[in-house]
């Protein structure tokens, strides 16, 4: 099945449609070599924006190696949505390995100094 | 296929072949002549190899809508990562003018075909322009035959019903 003889209508207007664009059509040869390329036209905004987006990434990437990971403790880098839930007074102790024979820095009660028995 | 008879046939076909480039990249000229250019290259390196399943036609017509449509993934994804507001612009070229009756029928068709939906004007070029049929259309379209059919018949309708009576068209 191709058209109806009524279809002669469209035929003849896609006719002229084909007539008009035959001088609008770029030769074979050029087509097969490749457009040509206007010089000059890379935008600058494009490099601006290259320009930016690398800066931002050696920003970020620069934080994350500045922030330490908790002694003892490796760093897997990953957040629940839970997370919060640890978040409670006196957490820095869960994350901290207390010494045997001292406090040495560790020592969570306030109002009580280091040494002292309780 | 010899790459010299490859050469011509592609050479033969070109205006029709620059039409339906120009179809598959929704009128954009610059976008056209660079996806017609890939599928020439597809076609004579190689990459793309005709079996003779069917006609030449058809099957280049196949690999320039499937390079025009690596080219548009390409393109959006690229809009999606940079922003479309810097990217380059197609050059500005303009259409053929309504200065010959052609060219006027040309302009008032390019107009009606712009409001029927990609699919319907991808089957009504192909049938009325390239003069395929139907099951031509549907093998580049990769689409069943009674889908193609069917996306003909409504835009077909929908063709007339926009350009009004059969004597506006002239």
């Amino acid at each position: 099945m191709t058209t109806r003889p009524d279809d002669q209508d469209l035929r003849e207007a896609f006719a002229a449609a084909r007539q008009a664009d035959a001088g609008w059509t770029p030769s074979f040869e050029r087509v097969r070599l490749g457009r040509p390329r206007r010089p000059g036209r890379s935008n600058p905004w494009r490099w601006a924006a290259i320009g930016v987006a690398a800066a931002v990434v050696i920003a970020v990437v620069a934080k994350r190696g500045a922030e330490e990971p908790a002694e003892g403790i490796p760093s897997i880098g990953l957040r629940s949505s839970t997370d919060f839930l640890l978040d409670v007074s006196g957490a820095e102790f869960l994350r901290t390995v207390p010494s045997i024979g001292g406090t040495g820095g560790w020592f969570p009660m306030s109002g009580v100094s280091e040494g002292q028995r309780l | 296929m010899e790459p010299e008879d490859l050469e011509a046939q592609l050479e033969g076909l070109h205006p029709l072949g620059f039409a339906w480039s120009l179809r598959c990249c929704q009128g954009d000229r610059a976008e056209a002549e660079d996806v017609l250019h890939l599928s020439y290259l597809k076609v004579l390196e190689g990459r793309a190899r005709f079996d003779g399943r069917a006609a030449f036609k058809t099957w280049l017509f196949g690999v320039i809508r499937r390079t025009a449509w690596e080219r548009q993934r390409w393109r959006w994804r690229q809009a999606t990562r940079l922003g479309h507001w810097w990217r380059e612009r197609a050059a500005e070229i303009p259409d053929p003018g309504a200065t010959t009756d052609a060219g006027a029928v040309a302009a008032k068709l390019k107009t009606a075909m712009e409001r029927l939906s990609k699919r319907q004007a991808e089957v009504i070029h192909l049938v009325f322009y390239q003069d395929l049929t139907i099951h031509e259309a549907a093998g580049v379209l990769a689409m069943p035959v009674g889908t193609a059919r069917t996306h003909y018949e409504r835009g077909k309708a929908r063709l007339r019903a926009i350009l009004g009576s059969r004597e506006e068209i002239r």
